[in-house]
């Protein structure tokens, strides 16, 4: 159980805000919540650690589990864009007391929130509404109005700007790293 | 699709925002292109830190309950029949005979007809007394058996906890087991955790066993000699999972499964079975 609690302690606000954004409803979201780490906690090797880090598939895992909740819901057409507003944008989030959410993936998250709010607005609009509505690039195109090649060159331009930013950033840590000595690997087979 | 066509896609893919028939056009490309795997895995992760960017939200206390109560299973105690004493035979049996107005022999007569009855009364009261210890027997047995079931959930559960913080806390080492055995499934992942200083041995596919018949693990340490890693045997689904602790896991230089006597062999005399690929 120690090995639960510390990864529920870990990722449980992250896995819950996330399907909060997608839902849009506190039940929904838990029910997600609970089904993420039921799944993670009975099946723990369904991730590949070759084929990336932890909470990356925990992520995705997640974000799938509630986008399918969403359709089973009948709601996918219903996502508002830029309904949720970034940290910092809106009225101030309810983890500001909470120090273990506070220091949460905090380079990665505020590279990420940067690099979105960066974006130019249809970019992240496109983003949001594939990533948070699960909508496809046609019904993104129908919701907004836009011409499809519009809206793909949207989501590529606005992704590869995302990607850069996040490997500036993973360079920058990277540097910060090699001047404090990086871990050795001796354990590993 | 070539490979142009596939990486103007890959990120609309990796947010699930192509349609079906288009996403299987670039699963296909993925499936022959390694160069292209590799664009395609690291729009998955830019993808996946989109998550990063939600409002961080505190969850209720209450679901942390709701999810401890679903992962601690608890051990399903059969219902018993409580043993039934009468108390109106006990009572019957323990109490005296009345005496007023009767004569001493005709008293004495009474006393022997109740004696008798009293008699009969013990007799059915010491069967249901015997009847109660089997009683108690039963639960006895039951509890012990409660207490073993009890003892193996919660080894099971540590060993799920272990199995867990290798797995999802901290970084790993990785290796595949593949089959020595031509076109069998088998097939097997090892998970080593240098800040638990542990590995997990994760399974599947493997071929029942018979009852006289063990699986067993052998990892070569440093100086390439097998040393046994434990024996196990599958789960209905053919699948297992070993724990590997301490420096034998952390510092082997290869590992493989072999088929040996049920309870293991000092060193490996069957033929390998999954052997990590090297």
């Amino acid at each position: 159980m120690e090995a639960f609690e510390a990864l529920y302690d870990r990722y449980g606000n992250l896995v819950y805000s996330v399907s909060l954004r997608i839902l849009g409803d506190v039940h929904a979201a838990e029910d997600v919540v609970q089904d993420v780490f039921l799944r993670v906690w009975r099946k723990p090797d369904h991730y590949d650690a070759a084929r990336g880090r932890f909470m990356t598939w925990l992520m995705s895992v997640t974000r799938n589990r509630a986008i399918d909740e969403r359709r089973s819901r009948g709601r996918r057409l219903r996502f508002e864009v830029g309904s949720a507003p970034l940290d910092g944008e809106g009225p101030q989030s309810d983890d500001a007391d909470d120090p273990a959410l506070a220091t949460l993936q905090a380079d990665e998250r505020s590279a990420i929130r940067r690099a979105l709010v960066g974006l130019p607005a249809e970019q992240r609009s496109a983003i949001e509404l594939a990533y948070y509505g699960g909508l496809t690039q046609q019904e993104i195109a129908r919701a907004l109005g836009e011409p499809l090649g519009t809206v793909k060159t949207r989501i590529r331009l606005g992704m590869r700007k995302m990607r850069a930013a996040l490997t500036e950033m993973r360079s920058g840590r990277e540097g910060q790293d090699e001047l404090r000595g990086s871990p050795g690997s001796a354990g590993r087979p | 699709m070539n490979c142009e066509e596939a990486r103007d896609l890959l990120d609309a893919h990796s947010l699930g925002a192509l349609e079906k028939s288009e996403g299987r056009r670039v699963q296909k490309h993925l499936a022959g292109c390694a160069d292209c795997r590799l664009l395609h895995e690291q729009a998955v992760e830019t993808t996946a830190l989109l998550a990063l960017a939600a409002p961080l939200r505190r969850a209720s206390p209450a679901l942390r309950l709701r999810l401890r109560r679903a992962v601690v299973p608890r051990p399903r105690l059969g219902w018993f029949a409580a043993p039934r004493l009468s108390w109106a035979t006990a009572a019957a049996a323990l109490a005296v005979v009345s005496l007023g107005g009767l004569t001493w022999g005709g008293f004495l007569q009474t006393q022997v007809n109740g004696l008798k009855t009293d008699n009969n009364r013990f007799a059915v009261l010491y069967g249901e007394l015997g009847r109660r210890d089997e009683t108690v027997n039963v639960l006895q047995k039951a509890l012990t058996d409660a207490a073993f079931k009890q003892q193996s959930l919660s080894d099971l559960l540590q060993q799920q906890d272990q199995a867990m913080r290798v797995v999802a806390l901290g970084s790993q080492g990785r290796e595949d087991l593949v089959s020595s055995v031509p076109a069998s499934p088998a097939r097997g992942t090892y998970l080593w955790s240098n800040e638990e200083n542990m590995g997990v041995l994760f399974l599947v596919n493997l071929p029942q066993i018979s009852a006289d018949r063990s699986y067993q693990l052998w990892v070569l340490n440093q100086a390439g000699t097998p040393v046994s890693g434990g024996t196990f045997a599958p789960q209905a689904d053919g699948s297992a999972r070993l724990l590997v602790r301490g420096e034998l896991g952390g510092t082997l230089t290869g590992m493989a499964i072999t088929v040996e006597p049920a309870g293991g062999s000092q060193t490996p005399t069957g033929a390998i079975i999954l052997q990590a690929r090297r």
